[in-house]
Formats: structure tokens, sequence, C-alpha cells
């Protein structure tokens, strides 16, 4: 053995001696942090590539609402709840929202619960989609060729076995605003799935899962 | 990688991993908190952290990367040396010893980085050129040139060292 081996394997044992780390279950809990927050930033930075010319359908038929709930609410704050029950569980969303000048809105709040009538997993998703309304949302617009939506992707966070709740992060919110935010009378819909969407799939809020939700953020 | 695993991978190469980012940044706090920012990141994509070849291998890189983004960050080259000269480290307690680290900290951070891939970690050349990203031949004129900085601080031996290869 070289002295430069020596020296270096010394350094490393003293390094290693006098290392603390941090109790496991706090660099989990911080990883799964971390691991939120990323897919919320990748899902935001998808925006490019779901935006101008390209029509995402926020469709979902079987699954769509017999008529949009009334919204509630005063001083131009507006509340707006629904509820959606399949075989494999049920998923309420609700979303409170301000109506802004120029035929805009902005999505003040977005909460969500549930549950699963199997356990929670960790490739259970929830797609959150905001665009043009379709058909399947009773009195909407029909959708528009080159319409901009957006589209999150969230992991769902389990309260309990089979129980879900959360709320989009403020700051994800703060991130749709800031990509041109949301005209008023657009469809907002969350779908429950056991699938997440591959990478470089296009993906809408839509379509299977284990129950979607779909709202018209009217004024 | 499950969470079982992950706990038992933590708990055995944590220790051993801050000891090489240890040897290769010169500063005790800097290589702990890259350390722990690698397993935080390990978890976070836990579910391909098996996949990708070495956990281990992933782990070191990814915390030397951390460690030098932060220096790009913070300071230039010079002052980096400046700093971590001034940090608290835990240099031993022989003269020896602390003119060793003290030149360790001289000689530039690839170079430090191959000499412990090298003398620490046992990689053969070709495997410190995959992690490092670099060709043998870089590695191997990184490795003379740390030797030769270093050398001046080493107590004499009388036995060569000699560069092993695949």
């Amino acid at each position: 053995m070289s002295d430069l081996t020596g020296e270096l394997l010394d350094m490393a044992a003293d390094g290693a001696a006098q290392a603390r780390p941090l109790n496991v279950a706090e660099v989990i809990t911080a990883g799964n942090r971390r691991r939120a927050r990323t897919i919320g930033q990748r899902s935001l930075g998808g925006l490019s590539a779901l935006g101008v010319g390209v029509a995402i359908v926020v469709s979902g038929g079987v699954h769509g609402p017999a008529a949009n709930p009334a919204a509630s609410g005063s001083a131009n704050v507006l509340y707006l709840t629904g509820t959606r029950s399949s075989s494999a569980g049920t998923l309420t969303v609700t979303v409170k929202y301000r109506d802004e000048p120029r035929n805009k809105i902005d999505v003040l709040s977005l909460s969500y619960s549930g549950h699963i009538r199997g356990a929670i997993i960790k490739h259970d998703t929830l797609l959150i989609g905001f665009g043009p309304s379709l058909p399947p949302l009773q009195g909407s617009r029909p959708g528009k060729s080159g319409s901009r939506s957006v589209l999150l992707i969230g992991v769902l966070l389990p309260t309990g076995r089979h129980a879900f709740a959360g709320s989009l992060p403020s700051s994800v919110l703060r991130l749709t605003r800031e990509h041109g935010g949301l005209s008023s009378d657009e469809a907002l819909r969350v779908t429950l799935t056991k699938e997440r969407p591959a990478k470089g799939v296009r993906t809408t809020a839509g379509g299977s899962g284990i129950a979607s939700v779909g709202l018209l953020l009217t004024r | 990688m499950d969470r079982e695993e992950f706990t038992s991978f933590y708990t055995a190469t944590f220790h051993r991993l801050v000891g090489q980012l240890y040897a290769m940044t010169g500063d005790q706090n800097e290589a702990q908190d890259a350390v722990q920012e690698a397993f935080v990141r390990g978890w976070a994509r836990h579910g391909r952290l098996d996949r990708d070849g070495s956990p281990e291998t992933w782990i070191r890189v990814t915390a030397w990367r951390i460690a030098a983004s932060r220096w790009r960050r913070n300071r230039d080259g010079r002052r980096l040396l400046e700093l971590t000269a001034q940090s608290e480290s835990i240099a031993g307690p022989t003269p020896d010893r602390i003119a060793f680290v003290e030149a360790l900290r001289k000689v530039p951070a690839e170079q430090r980085r191959a000499l412990v891939l090298y003398h620490v970690c046992d990689l053969t050349v070709e495997q410190i050129a995959a992690e490092t990203g670099v060709s043998t031949g870089t590695v191997k004129a990184r490795l003379a040139r740390g030797r030769t900085a270093v050398a001046p601080h080493l107590r004499e031996t009388g036995s060569p060292v000699t560069v092993k290869a695949n």
C-alpha cells in the first residue's frame, strides 16, 4: 500500500466516523416531497408540448356529469363541488375560483378527496386538466381546435389504506397563472386513475379511470 | 427498491460514502450535506435506483455533482480553496495528516476525485472513466498530476504507485 492510499483511506475513515446521518424516515419523507414537487414541475413543464395547435380533449363521456353543478359564492369568488362514484371508488373535487376581468378565471384552490375500493398504491394518480370544454359537460361550448390546455399529473397521497385527500399546491396554481391562466367557461376535469401516463405520450384528463369529475367554470 | 431495501442500503453505505466524499472535497460538512441530499434524491427515484446499475455509484456520483454544483454556485475555484481551508474540518491530529489534507485541498477537484476513486473506492481506470464521463487517458493524466501534487507531503516508503487496469 502506498502512502497515498494509506493517507486517503485514513482520511475517508475519519470522515466516515464523523458522519451523522439523518433518520431514514426523514430522508424518505424529504424524498417523497421532492418527488411530488418534481412531478408537478414536469407536468407544468409539459405545457408548451401540450400548447398551441394541440387540442387536448377533456372528455370521457362515460364519466361526464349529467349536469354541471351551479356555482355558489359571492363577491366574484365562486365554489363548485362535484362528486363521482364508480364501483372502484369515489372522487369529490371542490374548486374555488374568482371571476377576473377580460373573461379570465383565477383558480384560487382545488381540493379533492375520496376513496378507492382496493388499497391505494404508489402508482395511483390524479390527472387534473383544464381546457376548452366539450360535449360531455352539459351546457359547455364545443372545444376549439388549437386551444391551449393544461394537464397536471399528481401522485395520490393516501390518508389511509383506501382514503386519500389533498389539494393542488398554491405554487402549481401560481405557475398555471404564469402560463396564461384560464378563460371563463373552461372546463376542469379531475380523473383518478391507476395508470400513470408514460413519458412522451399525449394524455388527457378524461378517458378511463376509477372516477372522473368534470366541472364547468362558469362565471 | 422498496422502503426496507432502501433503509438497509442507507444504513450500510451512508458512512462509507461520506468518508469518500470527504476525501474528495476536503470538507466534512459539505460531504455530509451532499451525501444526505443524494440519498433524498435517490429515494425520490427509488423505483429506478437499483435498475440503473449500482445504487452506491449513483449516490456517489450524485453527491459529487451536488458538491460541485455548490462550489460553482457559491464561489470560483480559488475562493473555494480559501473557504474550505478556513472551514472547520476534521484534519487528523498529526502534523503530517494536516499537511496532507492541506495539500490535497490544493489539488484540482477532478484530480482529487480520481485519486479517491482509485485509492479509496478501489476502482480501475476504466471504471473511473465510466463514472466520471471522461476517457481513460484523461483519468491517467489526472491521477498522475494529482499524485505529483501531493507527493511532497507523503512519507517515503519506497513502494512505487502502479496503475491497475482491466
